[in-house]
């Protein structure tokens, strides 16, 4: 019996272990962030908000607004800002499921890396949230509503990963953002958001779109990139997945053809002859006939080859815009930099020194290649066909 | 004889395996060691080599004295001296020990669960390792015979998982500051190995003699190429520049695996395998300090000394890093290293020499 004594004492002691750990947070003592923007408030304050989901709005029945709260606070730092939330919401704060940081305009021209800091150093915030500047106030844009989702966090998500197949915007999360910031030489590229005033039956709605994107000198914003421009972006770093290209139909030049894109590569081939730094850009590209508002019959060798030349020069002519207006702004966003370091370490240190200077000066060689390999499962346009005299 | 037990040579290759990745690979000091770019996996697999040749005193001894630990023989070659050999190296295993519980309960408090007092964590776990310590050294190689292979394959799956996330660019340019930072850095990875000593601690305990040189081959190789395993997901997904700024680059590099949206979120993975090796490591080494501390004063048993042991391991591992940064501060290469070097390579090697001149073993 005394042997038994310590084994119980030890069971007794053991059972003290079992009620949790410190840091237990039950799920309906959390409010759990799907989004959250950063503005500037007056004198140089920071202003948080977070969209919060709403466990209930969420399985409720089909109508009445949407899954989320969003709740905004303003303080000295990000964090501050964070905290004194907690004096309108009564739970707290948690980030693990964050999608969505939206920075707004006015805070990405000030800069954006002492805004970023928290998100890389507290335990809770995921590498994986995409971000977006938006245009205008970050709020705005998480109290902005979205038709098919309930929850706007979410659909902003949505948005961000399904806008890739039209290549009109950089995809960017948290990782790929930090690595470009943290680059000597590469700037960084940011998709933008903003609010569109939609009128219907009479109510006005604000609706959440994905519009140009935000080009960066270190960590500051210095100007926008249209659709096109973008695309000339996408097509140097080798980031298109899908999109269409629209042509002037050989033969009836009024009329439109789009050319879709299946497959593309991109290949960077830096060189410096007598101090002189050329690249090479080769892309290639493969695209099918997906559509045409001519009459013609486009699905002959010649007008197919006609096709493929415009095709070619569309995607030149893209990169050549955007080539031509990031190094008038001086923004290696293709990362020419980091190739020629890959390839010439030896001569890289004095050029990174002076690559503000060096980049403007780098000569690019184009050569695309695009084909077009299918026409889609039905042949020649639909018209009455001439009887044959 | 002190401890009965004996191991196989599998059983050693992967207790000492263990024992030196696993706070290393949450912690990858490497990537702010020299050469501090791209080839820190070049020094990685250079390592293998260096280390074989920094663990050669300690082959020698153990082929002069086979029967006998590092605590034991260093009496017979050096008399008086060879005891204080035998005190310092025993402080080292205890600083060791207390350092891998402090890497263990810091991490613990700042990457999960930051408001735990991290005496908790300390408490736990030496209580754990003391009750493992107690069992004898044939429990825990055992045990690493059963966590091993947990430990593998969870990496190995990792790496897999991150595969569409790598950038394999990022490892060039290759060799960028010449040769000289490689081996640098692979000479510092070396002397972080405090399993060297742990070698000349557990040799006489192996169960067939003629497979020391392939435990020195083997465990060595392994835990060259896992480093690479390691370090290429964390410098690929990252990036040179944002990699080496990360605490725990291992943990954050899993936090972003995310396969087609439903397998994420695992690095409550990493933190059980993580919790697992640890308790390895410090089991091993908390083991090695008490054998050596009972063979330097000649008792009997060495589990009368396994609490007072761990009394002391408390305490100083939270003396020794009163915070994170201030631990950094003294495991950074430019301390530890040279700290690390007086016992892992000058005091055997004094010992090669004092026992050849002198004629013993």
């Amino acid at each position: 019996m005394k042997k038994l004594i310590p084994i119980y004492i030890f069971c007794i002691l053991l059972s003290s272990m079992l009620t949790g750990c410190w840091n237990r947070r039950e799920i309906d003592t959390l409010a759990i962030v799907q989004a959250l923007g950063i503005d500037r408030a007056e004198d140089d304050q920071v202003s948080f908000s977070a969209q919060i989901l709403k466990p209930s709005q969420v399985k409720a029945s089909e109508k009445g607004g949407t899954g989320v709260w969003v709740v905004t606070s303003t303080g000295e730092t990000v964090f501050d800002a964070i905290r004194n939330a907690a004096l309108k919401t009564d739970r707290k704060l948690f980030f693990p499921h964050n999608k969505v940081i939206i920075l707004s305009e006015e805070t990405a021209k000030a800069g954006i890396t002492p805004l970023l800091d928290f998100l890389r150093r507290d335990n809770e915030p995921r590498r994986l949230a995409y971000v977006f500047i938006a245009r205008g106030k970050a709020k705005d844009i998480l109290v902005g509503e979205h038709e098919q989702e309930k929850i706007p966090g979410k659909a902003i998500e949505t948005l961000a990963k399904t806008s890739v197949i039209t290549s009109h915007l950089p995809k960017r999360d948290l990782k790929d953002l930090l690595e470009t910031l943290g680059s000597k030489t590469s700037s960084s590229v940011v998709p933008g958001i903003k609010i569109q005033k939609k009128i219907e039956n009479g109510t006005s709605k604000e609706v959440v779109v994905l519009d140009d994107t935000a080009i960066f000198k270190k960590d500051k914003l210095i100007g926008w990139f249209d659709h096109t421009e973008t695309r000339g972006l996408l097509w140097v770093l080798g980031e298109i997945k899908s999109g269409i290209i629209v042509v002037k139909s050989p033969k009836e030049e009024t009329k439109n053809v789009s050319l879709e894109i299946i497959k593309t590569s991109t290949q960077l081939k830096p060189e410096i002859t007598e101090g002189k730094l050329t690249i090479t850009v080769q892309v290639k590209e493969e695209g099918n006939l997906a559509e045409q508002m001519s009459e013609v019959d486009l699905t002959k060798p010649d007008t197919f080859a006609e096709l493929e030349k415009r095709q070619t020069t569309v995607i030149k002519e893209e990169i050549q815009a955007t080539l031509t207006k990031s190094q008038a702004w001086g923004v290696d966003i293709f990362k020419f930099g980091e190739e020629f370091h890959r390839k010439y370490p030896q001569e890289w240190p004095k050029l990174e020194k002076n690559w503000d200077e060096e980049f403007p000066k780098v000569e690019v060689n184009l050569e695309v290649v695009a084909r077009l390999s299918r026409v889609g499962i039905s042949t020649t346009p639909m018209k009455p066909e001439e009887s044959n005299k | 004889m002190l401890e009965e037990g004996r191991i196989t040579y599998k059983q050693l290759i992967l207790l000492i395996f263990l024992s030196r990745i696993i706070v290393t690979i949450n912690y990858l000091p490497a990537l702010n060691e020299p050469p501090l770019n791209q080839d820190v996996w070049l020094s990685e697999l250079l390592f293998f080599p260096l280390q074989l040749l920094l663990a050669l005193p300690v082959y020698i001894l153990w082929k002069r004295f086979p029967n006998q630990t590092i605590i034991q023989y260093s009496q017979i070659i050096a008399g008086k001296l060879g005891k204080l050999a035998g005190v310092l190296i025993i402080w080292y295993f205890l600083h060791s020990t207390a350092i891998s519980l402090a890497q263990f309960s810091l991490f613990l408090t700042s990457a999960v669960m930051s408001e735990t007092p991290i005496l908790f964590f300390a408490l736990t776990l030496v209580l754990v390792c003391a009750y493992a310590t107690r069992k004898g050294l044939e429990v825990i190689s055992r045990l690493s015979e059963l966590f091993a292979p947990l430990i593998i394959i969870t990496f190995i799956s990792v790496t897999f998982l991150l595969a569409k996330d790598m950038n394999l660019k990022t490892l060039t340019p290759i060799l960028e500051k010449g040769v000289l930072p490689v081996f640098n850095g692979s000479l510092i990875y070396s002397a972080r190995s405090v399993e060297v000593l742990g070698l000349a601690m557990l040799l006489p305990y192996l169960n067939n003699r003629q497979k020391v040189k392939r435990v020195f081959i083997l465990s060595f190789g392994l835990i060259s190429l896992f480093f690479v395993l390691i370090t290429i997901p964390v410098l690929t997904v990252f990036g040179v520049t944002e990699a080496r700024r990360l605490t725990f680059p291992d943990y954050s590099v899993i936090q972003l695996v995310n396969v087609g949206d439903f397998l994420e979120r695992i690095e409550s993975v990493h933190m059980a395998i993580w919790i697992l090796g640890t308790f390895i490591k410090v089991t091993f080494l908390y083991y090695l300090t008490v054998l050596g501390l009972s063979q330097l004063l000649n008792l009997k048993d060495y589990r009368p000394l396994i609490l007072p042991t761990g009394t002391i391991l408390i305490p100083l591992s939270l003396l020794i890093a009163p915070s994170l940064v201030e631990l950094e501060a003294f495991t950074s290469y430019k301390i530890f290293v040279w700290y690390s070097f007086f016992f892992i390579l000058l005091i055997p090697s004094l010992l090669v020499l004092t026992a050849i001149i002198r004629k013993k073993g």
